[in-house]
């Protein structure tokens, strides 16, 4: 009798279900409402009646909550112009009925470069839309447990969130090991090399610099349960946007001044940051198998 | 264009770090102050540069003026800067200027270098109004990385770029997507439009969907978000 449903597993919309269940779904852009991608169709690419997001608003026992799901099967969940779209209308209707919370599964490398400029400034509504509903004391958190890790602008979006909770085996950052290993080399970053892929961009370090406030299991009801818990956390502060940003700030110039203290000579002691030695970070990997 | 040719645009201007990687001064534009931050000689911006430029960005007190120079070729690539946050780090940037506008400062962007993805995102398309010098360069990725990850030819690339927005580098097609609020042909009609901008309230609501629809550059995004927000 097993109940472990790995949410990296599932498609976007089972992703969305379950972690509904057993409220129903309310599929927001359900087939045929919204256009095909034309700019895609005009490459001669596929295109995917929802644009590789599904969005959709359940109730909860704290109310109701409006929901994306990337599709990272889908041009690797990449934003174009209709994602975007989709993602901002949801945050505004959020917005705009008092919705309790936002929760937004990424999975996506960040902006479609197919659709170029449209993503990039589709990114940036969303953006704009995350921060209009946090200071509308509506929290926003990015859940980030697909496959596809997530990367550029998507990784942006992430940091601009309430809160990031994260499955052990997600990544999150900006440039890829591939894009920094193609532009400068091998010896700058090996990307076949996985302990220090993980150990860039891996849950364990990102938890560690406090980045992320949860490592779950890839499991949908781990999933929603730390969603929940964060949720009802941050409704009982308001104002948390308020202080968060400055708290960040102080956060952020530590973590500078730090790597900067490591690499003087001077003071080799001050190597001792948040991340994760190599052995430790073997030592961690070898307890999760 | 350089910085150096952009600042006879202010009436004086000293410089608080003017580094490799970033710049900080004050101003003063018609008797404002005014805060410059940015980059020069299309430098990439690192997590320590979106650090000090975020502290710049809160120490700017209540109803200031904010006005970001950007040329900038996007974010650093680097093993060290992924490690430490970049990403986090630009979202912090980010976010300092959500702040700052809603604590009544003015932020302005004004392109007039290159403008690529990364810093682009946590900067100039973070201001309530942004502008773009003739002659600047706005895109997402270099063509040929693009060609490389897109797996389109360069040349097919180079050709989309001259007839769709989409592709488009040029500031008067994303004017036409909404991204940018004017093309600006000299220093003289910069100083004109930040003036202009320093005499009225700054709106905070988006309007860039409906500008790119309005202009034809972006035809799809508005009437999908109206779409999804007015749903059953």
């Amino acid at each position: 009798m097993t109940t472990q449903q790995p949410l990296s597993e599932l498609t976007a919309r089972e992703r969305l279900l379950a972690l509904a269940s057993p409220a129903a779904l309310h599929d927001l852009a359900p087939p045929g409402q919204l256009p095909l991608s034309p700019h895609l169709a005009r490459l001669n690419l596929p295109v995917s009646f929802d644009d590789g997001v599904v969005i959709a608003e359940f109730e909860t026992d704290v109310g109701t909550v409006a929901c994306a799901a990337q599709e990272g099967e889908f041009m690797g969940g990449a934003v174009g112009e209709i994602h975007g779209a989709k993602l901002t209308g949801l945050i505004r209707r959020a917005i705009t009925r008092r919705h309790q919370a936002i929760w937004l599964l990424l999975d996506s490398g960040g902006v479609r470069l197919h659709e170029a400029n449209l993503g990039l400034i589709a990114i940036s509504e969303c953006m704009r839309a995350v921060f209009d509903a946090r200071a509308a004391g509506i929290p926003v958190l990015a859940l980030i447990g697909g496959r596809f890790g997530c990367f550029g602008g998507t990784g942006v979006l992430a940091g601009c969130c309430s809160a990031i909770v994260m499955g052990e085996g997600a990544r999150l950052g900006m440039s890829g090991a591939e894009v920094i290993e193609t532009v400068h080399g091998v010896e700058e970053f090996d990307s076949r090399d996985r302990p220090a892929v993980w150990q860039t961009y891996g849950a364990m370090p990102r938890r560690l610099a406090q980045d992320v406030v949860r490592i779950v299991d890839d499991d949908v009801a781990a999933f929603r349960s730390a969603a929940m818990a964060v949720t009802k956390h941050l409704l009982t502060d308001r104002r948390e946007s308020e202080r968060a940003g400055p708290h960040r700030q102080r956060q952020l110039e530590d973590r500078a001044k730090t790597a900067a203290d490591a690499a003087t000579p001077r003071r080799p002691q001050g190597a001792q940051h948040a991340l994760l030695t190599a052995s430790q970070f073997e030592a961690w990997l070898a307890s999760r198998s | 264009m350089t910085l150096d040719d952009l600042l006879p645009c202010f009436d004086s201007c000293a410089f608080q770090h003017r580094g490799d990687n970033y710049f900080a001064a004050r101003a003063v534009l018609a008797g404002r102050a005014v805060t410059l931050l940015g980059s020069e000689h299309g430098a990439y911006v690192g997590f320590d540069v979106a650090v000090e430029l975020a502290r710049a960005v809160r120490q700017c007190q209540d109803a200031g003026v904010i006005v970001f120079l950007i040329d900038s070729r996007g974010q650093k690539l680097s093993r060290r800067d992924e490690s430490l946050g970049l990403f986090a780090a630009m979202a912090n940037l980010a976010e300092s200027i959500d702040a700052a506008k809603r604590r009544g400062v003015t932020v302005l962007g004004v392109v007039y270098g290159q403008a690529v993805s990364g810093g682009f995102l946590a900067t100039g398309l973070m201001a309530h109004k942004l502008f773009a010098m003739q002659g600047a360069q706005l895109s997402v990725m270099n063509r040929p990385a693009m060609a490389r990850i897109t797996k389109l030819p360069e040349i097919e690339l180079e050709q989309l770029a001259t007839t769709s927005p989409v592709f488009g580098d040029r500031p008067a097609q994303h004017w036409a997507m909404g991204a940018l609020d004017e093309v600006l042909e000299d220093v003289a009609a910069l100083r004109r439009r930040l003036l202009q901008e320093l005499a009225s309230d700054p709106a905070l609501h988006d309007q860039r969907a409906e500008a790119g629809r309005e202009r034809g550059g972006r035809q799809l995004a508005y009437s999908i978000i109206q779409k999804v927000v007015n749903a059953a």
